[in-house]
Formats: structure tokens, sequence, C-alpha cells
């Protein structure tokens, strides 16, 4: 039995946010200035994420060498601590696999790649805590240090999940929402209306679908504007350093 | 980390940290807090706040309930702030229509009240959802101006004292602050002494219960309702009971095993005895004396601790008769040996006594040692995890109200509750004298361990003891069954139109839904049903194919049209989950209006239903099955005998009687293929009490009697629960909601087989499947006594499992089985009017079929699983509390007249035997003392014989089945007030 | 960075002087400039992150469980994570061992004493975002700050529990939660670790990337309580890169080496205690 209020009679949910608000969203871009050729940092609510982003470069192996366009690589590393219940995690776990396809499925459709033939873009992500929106998180961080790295891109990639209580939608679960929830992360293009990512995590039922869906977009459309209010900060800062 | 961010959306975020201690570790949670200043105060009088509310999702407002004209106090008029033991403590007040209303609760208090009580929290919950008592919660806990941070070294207590307190205040100053037009006094009612004294101190107006119900100008009536205050209870050091274990003590031990956690299941024969089922042992341990009971009630969820080895028992032999006359006399004899076991034992010789249990009880359930070495660890009681407290039904003692008028003083005095199981509850009150010889309600609040009574408050009286009403009320109560009108909120649902309500006229008028039903009203339905039946949940068709085969409908009330999920409608029906009958009254699962009109398939009006059609070939196989929602239009309402003569009558050859005879031939053909199936038929004593029409007095007892056409009605209500439970597992293989039978384990046999073997030349009832097991009940006949067959039948109901309804996903599809009709799966779809089961069953089916989307509660399976846990309790309480309405009413109509019946000894015991009395359908003991001399008296335990000299100085010797003429009548106990059946062998 | 041969004889040259010029004007007892955050980790019991200027990066989590005395080996546990190494490999093993070696040694093991049964363990997890040097002092650096600020919840069951069983239960309040050296009663400094390049007759503080790479050899020194303490070791800290230059090492170096630990890394701890100490304020995010 549930015992917790997850959203209240009074349309409270269990962290005091009403149905359709984010949580606290703060990002950085140029973090990692010294170590890679673009880096960002994520908190959305008490998840936390670090991405860095090395290349375009020569790669290493053939094998990674692609005639007519980049090859993109993402790495996740999730920490032992990430999580209240400290657990050890191999790289090959297969949570960690699908959100690395996933990811990697995501960056390939926003970078322009045959602009960098014959390169290797890695992107590499550190999860240092985890509250729920490991996927949104994950993403726009990477649309942050792509940014930073200077790599074209169509547009900004932004996600958020929505999960469903019973009738209600709910915009960007917490850990606890998550674990008693179905819910899905969606990325979408811009300030566009289309996906470039959709996961789904359990079950949903179809006729819900679409209001779900609508939600998420508007609430990645707000978290596309808070990332472009930070890449301009740091682009002011830059040129006035220039001058 | 108490620092605050605002956050560009105007909210402010914070966090809470804290160590989660959970199975032994300690973690470190951090979660966020957001604070708002959007949240509103739900005050009428309040001109500040309607800026601020926002709708939900589904674009609903809030609703303001607290009035800008509440009631007066002191000639100003109020809101009320409850604190946390306010609640937890005066619940039944807080839901009395006489006081408390505009009542603001904050959230704090909520989740205060939750972690202490989840019942009490739900009943809270209810009361806020109803609003006719104007009951808010007041989110203080997320308002940016009322939140408040947990300062060094304060405890979680008074930090959350320190939060209400806080909402009181902030009522104070927003409501009166160049704010509404009148004054509004906010009153802090609060029984804690030191939080009233802070408040007082803080300006806040603040109150005792009792000091507020004074104020009240109905003050004398509530009173009376007041609950008792643990501090201010006198009687002391009357008795010591050791204290309960500390969490820690308790949770290590139930981990490494040297303490043991169940439920107390206290002997029906001997309330000073009780045992408890534990996981660790095959045999449930006994706990023995008040002592060792350490104050738990019956079915409370206890944790309990081995006693030494020389405190262990054998198991007695005999039954100990229910004691009611004075429990103070009764023989605690080990009692004073037993408390003292208060030294630490270790856990290493603790371990050992666990192994020596299991030996002990191992070695006891072998045949191989003698009686007297059987040994049964007993055990006591060191814990009480979950107390199973409610309301309960009992009268004061007399003994217990002193006779001196002391004036207007509240007293103590003790009521004996009707639960025999329970102990005696302690009250304050100044009415005992008043309130003797009526049935009351008491609450039970605390047991403290120096007290030897439980200390419980006085709620409302029932009436006099053995008046219809009470005694009617006071089953409803002790079987919780919800017997309340239905709130506002709940009738608020219903189409607005009332008894008017019509199906429309054109079928063509743009409903997307109504285009979907299918027009049968061409059909010839009819309805065939008990006499004067009102709630009219089937009706059926039936016609000749050309192809010779036949067309059958079944048609039931289509009532999910009326009652749409996660309403207010929908959620009181699921929590009510069955409509109960008793012998004088009904309570419904639903409003009156949908049961006897707008569902119920009345005759010569159009009527949605949901239609099971099958296409059956002249074997009644099914050729073909569909299904819709539909209209109809019944012809005609038949009472079971009238539909019966119609039969038989051959001068009627209308179309319609024409189809009730190939209903009638279906139904036979069906029952067959049933009974070739290895269904069961199996029987309880049944019996209908006749009610004087003008008096409404019991008059006589009549066993039921069954007509062709009661199984005509039934055969196709089974055909189409068994269609329909296949439909619905197909497009919902998880959640389908179905109804299972298991097989009875052999054991459950074992003794009445034994019986049948020793008195009856070994006939057998067979438990190989269902088929073996209805066959050799046929066999057990007795030709010189017609009605042998029918007690084995009886017996073997008793031996079986109870049927209960679960999600598919819950169980293998083997399982499903329902072992008394033979079918592989089944549910229940005909009766939606009377049972929740149904109206779930209905929207699945309607999903199933297109017509609708299935709501979500009804897909997910852990919603299910708790809708079908209450329908089950629901069900069983519901079938218990019809039971003792027969009982008592059965008590009613003996005790007019004495009589002298025909009766069969089911039970023999060393010292008694247990007479059935089909007549009456009741069954009741007969002590050797009353069948004669109790020294010369010869117990053959392998024969199920007793024999003994009777009083006119006859040898006599009776055994198990035989057919015996009791004398019969009913006495009333003083001191419980109940009817109990008194037999004397003739 | 690799260097060429030509600024490979250049730097050798350079740092063999008698007054020893290093390329980044440090002189011999200075480390890199360096900054820090600590407890920035919701979840963690202590957690510090610490940054050089060439870019290398640590982020240090310290968590704890309850265990029972009899199932554990050790109440210790590091996991070393560097991106870009397998977590088997040599490099990293060799890191851990150096960790987990030294802290198993130099700890004061009764601050985590619960009951007769129960104890804490501590979970050490380092992350290194990214190095260039070798990356052990700042993987013992930051591991000395978080162990510094890691708070262990209060214990308010019954500490004698040989007899009965007794699950420990801790107090609700994070604020009850006490620091290590306020478990113990007395001054908590953590064991640290400094490498130490050697090259001619010259010690260097904290070798960079490029003095790595023509180093004669390297130290690694452990300190705690104010002293120089074993383990002592010396390893080639360029890993593959320098294989011209390494040699054996002089005996009296050793000597030196120690005295010059003994003598100036309580500055080096003094730092990170006021690094901690201006830290309080916090600001919510750490970058």
């Amino acid at each position: 039995m549930p015992r917790l209020e997850l959203y209240s009679p009074e349309g409270l949910r269990i962290d005091g946010r009403r149905w359709n608000e984010l949580r606290r969203f703060e990002c950085k871009i140029n973090t990692h200035p010294n170590s890679s050729d673009g880096s960002s940092y994520v908190e959305q609510g008490n998840s936390k994420v670090i991405c860095t982003v090395q290349g375009p470069m020569e790669p290493k192996l053939r094998s990674q060498m692609n005639h007519d366009e980049a090859n993109i690589e993402v790495n996740i590393s999730i920490a032992n601590f990430a999580t209240f219940q400290r657990k050890k995690r191999s790289k090959n776990e297969r949570r960690i696999v699908e959100l690395k396809n996933t990811l990697e499925n995501t960056v390939k459709q926003c970078i322009i790649t045959t602009l960098y033939p014959r390169t290797l873009i890695s992107i590499n992500i550190q999860v240092l805590s985890q509250d729920g929106g490991l996927l949104s998180s994950m993403t726009n961080a990477m649309t942050l240090s792509l940014i930073d790295a200077g790599i074209s891109m169509y547009d900004y990639v932004s996600s958020i999940s929505v999960g469903l209580f019973d009738q209600f939608p709910l915009l960007d679960l917490n850990t606890l929402e998550e674990n008693e929830l179905s819910y899905l992360t969606v990325g979408v293009i811009g300030k566009s209306d289309k996906l470039v990512m959709l996961m789904l995590e359990n079950k949903v039922p179809l006729d819900k679908l679409e209001e779900l869906i609508s939600l998420a977009i508007a609430g990645s459309h707000r978290l596309r504007d808070l990332m472009d209010n930070e890449v301009k900060r740091h682009g002011k800062l830059r040129l006035k350093n220039l001058n | 980390m108490n620092d605050k961010k605002r956050l560009s959306s105007g909210l402010t975020v914070t966090s809470k940290v804290f160590v989660m201690s959970r199975h032994g570790g300690a973690t470190k949670i951090v979660r966020e807090h957001y604070l708002r200043d959007d949240i509103v105060c739900y005050s009428k009088a309040c001109n500040k706040c309607s800026s601020l509310i926002k709708s939900n999702p589904q674009g609903e407002m809030p609703n303001i309930a607290l009035s800008d004209v509440p009631n007066k106090i002191e000639g100003s008029r109020h809101y009320i702030v409850l604190d946390t033991n306010i609640v937890l403590q005066a619940m039944d007040l807080l839901e009395n229509p006489a006081v408390f209303y505009d009542v603001i609760i904050p959230q704090t208090v909520l989740e205060e009240v939750r972690n202490k009580s989840f019942p009490i929290y739900q009943r809270l919950r209810t009361v806020v959802k109803a609003d006719d008592k104007r009951f808010i919660i007041f989110h203080n806990e997320f308002h940016q101006d009322t939140y408040t941070v947990r300062s060094r070294g304060e405890s979680i207590n008074d930090k959350n004292d320190r939060s209400i307190r806080k909402v009181a205040s902030w009522y104070h100053s927003h409501l009166n602050d160049n704010n509404s037009s009148s004054p509004i006094k906010i009153v802090f009612v609060c029984n804690d002494k030191d939080n009233r004294q802070k408040a007082l101190k803080e300006g806040i107006y603040a109150k005792s219960l009792s000091e507020y119900i004074e104020m009240l100008p109905n003050a004398d009536y509530l009173r009376e309702l007041i609950p008792s205050d643990n501090k201010s209870f006198t009687i002391a050091d009357e008795m010591s009971y050791q204290e309960y274990y500390p969490e820690s003590r308790i949770l290590g031990g139930i981990k490494n095993q040297t303490l043991f956690k169940g439920i107390l299941n206290i002997s029906r024969y001997n309330f000073l005895q009780g045992t408890v089922q534990v996981p660790n042992f095959k045999k449930p341990l006994l706990i023995v004396g008040t002592k060792n009971l350490n104050r738990a009630f019956n079915s409370d969820l206890v944790v309990v601790e081995l006693l030494p080895k020389d405190k262990w028992r054998t198991p007695s032999s005999v039954i100990v008769e229910e004691n009611t006359v004075d429990n103070d006399n009764f023989e605690d004899d080990e009692e004073n040996e037993f408390g003292n076991t208060n030294s630490i034992i270790p856990d290493k010789e603790r371990l050992l006594l666990a192994q020596e249990a299991s030996k002990a009880i191992n070695l006891a359930s072998s045949d191989k040692i003698k009686e007297e070495e059987k040994l049964q660890p007993t055990a006591k009681v060191v814990g009480i995890v979950r107390r199973s407290w409610r309301y309960y039904v009992g009268q004061i003692i007399p003994s217990s109200v002193s006779s001196d008028d002391g004036g207007n003083a509240s007293k103590y005095c003790l009521v004996m509750l009707m639960d025999s199981v329970l102990p005696k509850i302690r009250i304050l009150t100044r009415k005992g004298k008043e309130l003797l010889g009526k049935r009351i309600v008491v609450s039970v609040d605390s047991w403290d361990s120096k007290s030897k009574y439980p200390q419980g408050h006085f709620v409302r009286t029932l009436g006099d003891i053995e008046s219809a009403e009470a005694e009617t009320e006071a089953l409803l109560l002790e079987h919780d069954v919800e017997y309340r009108p239905f709130a506002t909120n709940v009738l608020k649902c219903l189409p607005a139109e009332g008894d008017d309500w019509k199906v429309p006229e054109n079928l063509d008028n743009g409903d997307p839904l109504l285009a979907k039903r299918v027009d049968l009203r061409d059909k010839l339905v009819c309805s065939i049903d008990p006499p004067n039946c009102v709630d009219i949940d089937d009706a059926l068709h039936a016609k000749k194919l050309p192809n010779g085969n036949y067309e059958v409908g079944v048609h039931i009330a289509d009532v999910t049209h009326f009652v749409k999920p996660n309403t207010a409608l929908d959620t009181e029906g699921a929590s009510r989950g069955t409509s109960v009958y008793l012998v004088d009254k009904r309570i419904d699962m639903l409003p009156m209006l949908l049961g006897t009109n707008l569902c119920s398939l009345r005759p010569y009006v159009d009527r949605f239903a949901f239609s099971v059609i099958w296409e059956l070939d002249e074997h009644a196989n099914i050729v073909n099955v569909n299904y819709m929602k539909s209209i109809i239009k019944s012809r005609e309402a038949f009472s079971y005998e009238r539909a019966q003569k119609r039969i038989d009558d051959s001068t009627q050859q209308d179309e319609l009687t024409k189809s009730i005879r190939i209903l009638l031939k279906l139904s036979k053909k069906l029952k067959q293929q049933r009974l070739d199936n290895g269904a069961l038929n199996l029987a309880s004593p049944e019996v209908k009490v006749h009610m004087d029409s003008e008096t409404s007095d019991p008059g006589e007892v009549e066993i039921k009697e069954l007509l062709e056409t009661n199984s005509l009605v039934e055969e196709f209500m089974l055909l189409a629960n068994i269609s329909v439970a296949k439909k619905i597992y197909d497009a919902y293989p998880q959640t389908a909601m179905l109804r299972r039978h298991a097989a009875p384990p052999s054991v459950n046999f074992e003794n009445l087989n034994e019986m049948l073997k020793v008195r009856k030349n070994g006939m057998h009832i067979s438990l190989e499947n269902s088929k073996a097991l209805a066959d050799s009940l046929d066999n057990c006949v007795d030709e010189k006594d017609p009605y042998f067959n029918t007690l084995v039948r009886i017996m073997s109901t008793r031996c079986m499992m109870a049927a209960e309804y679960f999600p598919a996903g819950s169980f293998g599809y083997p399982d499903f089985k329902h072992y008394g009709l033979a079918v592989e799966i089944y549910t229940h779809f005909t009766s939606p009017i009377r049972r929740y089961c149904d109206v779930v069953a209905h929207r699945q089916l309607a999903g199933a079929i297109g017509y609708e989307d299935l709501t979500l509660s009804h897909r997910d399976k852990n919603k299910m699983e708790l809708i079908v846990k209450n329908i089950n309790k629901r069900h069983r309480n519901a079938q218990f509390a019809g039971r003792s309405s027969i009982e008592y009413y059965v008590g009613q109509v003996m005790k007019q007249n004495e009589s002298v019946q025909e009766g069969y000894i089911i039970k023999c015991f060393s010292n008694g035997i247990v007479v059935l009395v089909p007549k009456f359908g009741i069954e009741g003991l007969i002590k050797l003392e009353d069948l004669g001399d109790s020294n010369t008296s010869l117990f053959d335990e392998e024969k199920f014989e007793l024999s003994f000299t009777d009083f006119q100085n006859q040898k006599r010797k009776v055994g198990v089945f035989d057919k015996v003429t009791v004398d019969i009548k009913s006495i009333k106990d003083e001191i419980t007030g109940k009817r109990k059946v008194h037999m004397l062998l003739k | 960075m690799q260097l060429s041969p030509a600024e490979r004889d250049y730097l050798y040259d350079s740092l063999c002087l008698q007054t020893p010029i290093r390329p980044d004007a440090r002189n011999l007892y200075q480390f890199r400039p360096l900054e820090a955050k600590t407890t920035f980790l919701p979840g963690s019991n202590g957690s510090a992150r610490l940054r050089m200027v060439d870019g290398g990066e640590c982020i240090v989590s310290i968590k704890s469980k309850v265990v029972k005395n009899e199932s554990v080996n050790s109440l210790l546990e590091c996991d070393i994570d560097i991106q870009g190494h397998r977590d088997d490999s040599n490099f990293v093993s060799n890191l851990k061992y150096n960790l987990t070696n030294l802290l198993t040694k130099n700890f004061p093991f009764d601050a985590l004493r619960l009951t007769k049964k129960y104890s804490f363990k501590l979970f050490i997890d380092c992350i290194v975002i990214s190095h260039t040097s070798y990356p052990l002092t700042i993987i013992s650096l930051a591991t000395y700050l978080a162990l510094k600020t890691t708070r262990l919840p209060l214990l308010v069951s019954e500490i004698d529990d040989e007899e009965v069983e007794e699950q420990p239960t801790f107090s609700d309040d994070w604020e009850d939660s006490r620091l290590l050296h306020e478990i113990t009663g007395q001054t908590f400094q953590p064991p640290i670790m400094i490498t130490v390049g050697v090259i001619g007759k010259n010690l260097l503080f904290d070798p960079s990337l490029e003095e790595e790479q023509v180093l004669e050899n390297g130290l690694i020194i452990s300190f705690y309580n104010n002293k120089a303490i074993t383990p002592i070791s010396n390893m080639n800290l360029a890993l593959n890169a320098n294989k011209d230059n390494y040699k054996g090492i002089d005996q009296s170096l050793i000597i030196s080496a120690i005295n010059m630990v003994n003598k100036y890394c309580s500055a080096v701890i003094h730092a990170l205690d006021t690094l901690i100490e201006q830290d309080d304020e916090v600001d919510g995010t750490i970058f």
C-alpha cells in the first residue's frame, strides 16, 4: 500500500510542487576547460551530472573511423555512491548499455555529423547523484557540452520525464515518484514538437500517452530556455574576456 | 543544510535531510522540499487568496470549504485548528455531526496522524473529502510563511508543535488583518498542556478539548463523548504488566529468531488463553494468563518470547466453556509464577529454547508418545506491532456502577463487550446508571501497564438490549459494515434527473457511446426473481433460431453507465464492496435510486443493460457468444412462483411463456452438464425468518425452498459469469477480476471421514476430484433417515475452502478453478447492483469489447490487489452479519415458544455433545452435567460415543450422527445481554 | 603533453641545477594550486571534489553502512574509478592498493564501533574525472577532505548487545550526526600520500606531467599525525613515457625526502583544513 501521498487531493506533490512544475534546474557550461573540449554540469533537483566532450579528434583505432561522417561514442559512468544505498556498478550493466545506446542514437540525429568526417567525438557522462530523471539530465548535460565544444548541431536537445499518477500527468519526477509511477522521458529538438527520443519505462495506457507527451514537450521547452540563458551568459563572459 | 534558494518559477527550494534506520541500517536521505506562495487558506471569507487559486490538470477548481459565516463561540465566529493529539484521540467527535465545523488540519498533523495510525488517517481524509463538515487540509509545510526549520537540539515533536502553532497564528493574521469583513476567531484545540501554554504565550487562543466542548451550547450531550485522557487516569498500581520491549530489541530479536511475530488468536472457550501462529513453528504457541497476554487484544499483531521449558504445558483435552459469569473470579493459576520473568535471558539460551520448542511440537504431532508427555511450548507477549482496536459494542456491567448518587461527577465503570474474546473496557461517564441495559458503542484509547483494564470512552448508545434496532446496528458495527447514509458528495454523482431519468428517445443524439449500444427492445425479455424484488439485476430472453439452435440472452443492469470510475460514488461502492442482507434490513452498496430504479431492470420501461447473447444448440452447447451494451424493455417481472405456474399452465401458449419454457429446458441440460463435470451440491442449514408484516415481529422460521425456476435463473447466470470470465481474462490476463474456489485439503475431511467410517459402516467422502466428491456425497445415504444425506452435506460444507476474488495475474491458470462449480474459470458479473466485483467485471468487459477505455485502476495489478482484498473481506463480513442477524431472530422466535425438536449430534466430547437442529438451523452444546451423572460417564473417543446414566437412571449411549429429540429454548445471559440456545436431551 | 627530446633535455638540465628552475616557477617544496569543495554530495556522509590547475580532478564520496563485525574483513573499502582506465588494470589496482593499505594501517577504527556486534563500514569511492600527472596526490588529498567532513549518524539504541540482540537504531535527525573526531574525542588527521620527484641531487614536491617525464625516480611518502610514516615506496611516476632517465635511487635522498616531508607537509594539511573552514557557506552548485 503506498502510504505516501504522492499527489495530495489538494494538488501538491510529495516535495511541494504542483503537477506541472519543474524541479530546481541549474546548469553550467565550460566547467572543465583544462581537461576537455567541451564540458558541462547539470543539476535537476538532487540529480547531478558532469559531461565532458573530447573531439572532434582523430580516432585511435581505424575501426572507429567513418569516411562520411563523425563517429560518436557515449560513455556513461554512474558513481557507486549515486544512490542512497551504495551500489557497485559495472559499465556493462544492461541498463547502462541501454542508456548509452539511447543517447548515441539521440545525439547522432542532432549533430551535423557530415561536417566531421573521419573523426571521433567522445562524450563522457559521469553521474554523481541520482534522484530521478537520469536520462533527462544526461541528455541536457550532453547538449550543453556539445555546444561548449563548438560542434555543429541542428538545435538544442532538451529532455524531461513525465509520469502518470492515476489520471494525472506529473512533470519531472524525483526518485520517490519514479519508484511508484510509470513514466516516460522525451528529448525534444529546439522549440519544435519533434521528438528525437522517447523512452517509456514500464506501461502507460495508450489513451494517456498524448497528454503525457504534450506536457513533456512543454517542460522540455522551458528547460531549453534555461539552458539557452546559460549559454548566452557564458558567451557574454567570453566576449568580455576577449575585449 | 537548511539553505533556501529562490527559483525563477517563484518557488523556493530547500532540503530535508534525515537518517532512515531500516533493517538496522542508517541511510542518509536528502529530499528536496519546495516552498510556495500560492497555497490558499480555503476560506470563503478571504479576499486575498482568490487570485492564487489554481486548477488541477483536469481543470477542476479546489473546493473553498471554510464558511464565511462559521459557527459562533462565545459570541464570535470561529475556525478551529486541530493538534495531532485531538485527531488521534477524538476522531469519533470529529465525525460527529453535532460538533466541529470549519476545521483546519495542518499538513504536519495529517502526516503525524498517518505515521501513527493509518486507519485514522483514512477516516480523516474521508471527513475532509465529504465536505459537509467543512474540513480542510492546510499544507503548511509547503507554505513559505508557515514552513519551520528544526533548530539545533529541538526534538521532532517540539518542531512539529511549533509548526502547528504557526498555522494558528498565520490564519489569525491572514484572515483578520485587512481581509475579511467580519472577524474570525482562530481556536487552537490541543490536549497537550505544554503546547497549549506555549500557544497562549504566543497570543494564540488555545483550548483543551474539554474546555472547547464546555463552551458549546450542546456541551451536555458532547461532554460524555470526550475520550478519556490518559493523564487524568487516577486508578494506579492495581496491576503491573511487563513493559513492552524497546523497538530495537524487538527488531533485533525477530531477526535472530529469538522473538516471534504473529496474530494473537484468543480462544473462543477461554478468554485468558490465546495462541499465536508464527512461521518458525508448525503449531501455534500457547499464551496463558493475563500477565503473559500482557494487554494484547484478540487479532492484534504481537511479538512473543518463549517461556522457559518448565512453564510449558500439556494441551487440554476438554473444552472449557465460555466464561461469562464473572471473569474476575476465573483462576489465573500461574499468574504469579509467570509474571516475574523480567530478567534478561541471553540470546544463546533463547535460541536453544526455540530449538526445544520445535522439537516438542514435532514430537507432539507424532503419535508415538503418550498424551501426558506432549508438551506445548508457551510464550508471553513482549510487544505489540499493530493494534486491532476499533469500535466495540457492549454494555455496562451493573455491578461496576457505584450505587451512591454522587451528583454529576464522572465515574469509572466497566463495559463488557459482545465479543467474548475481548477484555472489559473501563470508561469514565456521568451516565453509568442511565446506560444500564443499553447496547453502547465504546472506543479503546490506551492500556497502561499499571492498569488492569484498558481505558476507553463512550461513543454512543444504540438502544435497549434486545431491541431490534440496537441489535441490528450492533451486529453491523461488529462486522464492520458501513451502514451510514450515503454522503452528499456521493449522492451528487447520481443523475440530476433523479427518478425521472429516462433512456433517451433519440438514439442518434450525437453521444458516441449511446450510438454503440444495440437496441434489443424487440426481444421478449423478462425477469424472474424472489417475490417483491425491487433491485432487479438480471433479465433473460430466448428464442428458437431458424437453424434449429436457440438464441439466449442474459441482460444485466448497466450499473457502470452510472457509476463512473474514480468518482466519489465509485469509491464508496468499492469500499462497501457488497450489499448486506439482514433479516429485516438491507444495507445497499449503491444508493437506492440506482439499485431500485435507474439500474433495476423494471418491466415495461426502457433500461440500459449489458447483454450476453449466446447461440446454443439443442444440447445447450455454446455455438457462439456476443457481448454488448444494449437497451432493453422487459415484458414482465415474474416471481419464481409465478414463473413456475406460468410454465406449468399448459393453456399459456404466448411467445413469452414459450421462451421461458425454452430457457427451462436448456437450463436443465446445463445443470446436468455441470453435475456431470463434478459440480457440488452442498448444503447449509439455511433458514428464513418470516416477519409479521404488521408488527414486524419475527413469526416463524422456515427452511428455504427451491423451485425449478430458481435453478433456471441460476444456470444462466453461471453461464454468463463463465463466458464473461473467459472474455475479460483474454483481454486482461494480469488484472481480470475473477473468482476461484480451491480444492479442500484432505486434512479438513479427516475427522468427518473417520466419523463416517466408524459410525456409518465405512461410508467415505472421496477427495480425488470434485466429481468423486460429488458422487461420494450422493452415496452417503441412510435409508432410514432421509435427512442424513443433507446432514453430511452440511458437515462437508464446513470442511470446504472459501471462494475468493482475485486478479488473474495472482495465480496460474490451473489454480483459477472453481472447485464447487467444477469450472475452469469464473467471475461474478450478474449482480452489479449489489456486488462490486461485478462492477469491475462490467468495466473490464466494456473495455474488452471496445465500448469504452478501461480505467487505469482496473488495469493496474497493485490496485486490483487492493480492491480484491477489500471485497473479499466485505463479502465475508456480509455473510457473517447475515448469519448473526438470522441467529438473533431465531432466538427471538424461540424466546416465545419453547419447543421439542428433532436434532442430530454432530460433535461428541468427553464432557458434552453438540446438537444441530435443522428446523432452526442452529446448533447447541449440551453439557455432560445436563445429560446425566457425570461421574459414571464414559467417552469412547474412537467410536465418537458418550455413555452415561441419565436422570431417569437409564443407561444411555449417544454418538455422532445419532438422531435425538431435544427440548429447546432460548435463554438470555444477563451480563452479556446475549441470547443463547439452551437444549436438553429428551 | 608529450615532450620532444630537445624539450626533455632542456627541462632535465634546468631541474638538475643547484637551484633548479621548475617550468611553472614553483620552488621545490611547493604544491600546485588547487581548489576544492566539500560536502556537496547530498546522499553521502562525506564528500570532496579537488581540482589542480592542470585540469586534474578527483571526486571522493564516503558512505557508511551498518555491518555485523563478524561478517566483514575490513571496516574500510576503497574503490577507484579513472576515466579511460579499466577497473582491473595495473594502473588502477596499484592506486587502489596504495590507498587501501595506507588507510587501513592508519585509521581510528574505534570511531566506527557501534555496539559489541555492529560497526559502521566506510566505503570510499574515488572518481578521477581527469588527470595529467600521477593521480595519487589528488586522490589522497581529496580523500583527506572527504574523511575530515564525514559525519556518522548517532546511535540511540543500547550499546551492549552481547547477550540480547538489539537492532541498531539511529537518531533520524541528521543534525545529530557527528564528525569522526567528535566521536573519538581526539583530533583526527587522515593520512595522506605525497609524490616526490627525484632528479640529480634534487627532490621536487608534486611533480607535474612535464617534470614526471624527465625524473630519475619517484617516491611516494605517507604522512600521518604530522610525521612521515611508512609505507614509503618508489615508482616511475610517468608510466610508459620515461624510459631513458629512470634509474636507481640514492639512499641519502630517501632520508632527505623524509625530512622534507616532515618539514613541509604540515603546511599542506593546514592548507586543506583551512579550505574546509572556508567552505562553510553553501551555494548549492559545485562549479
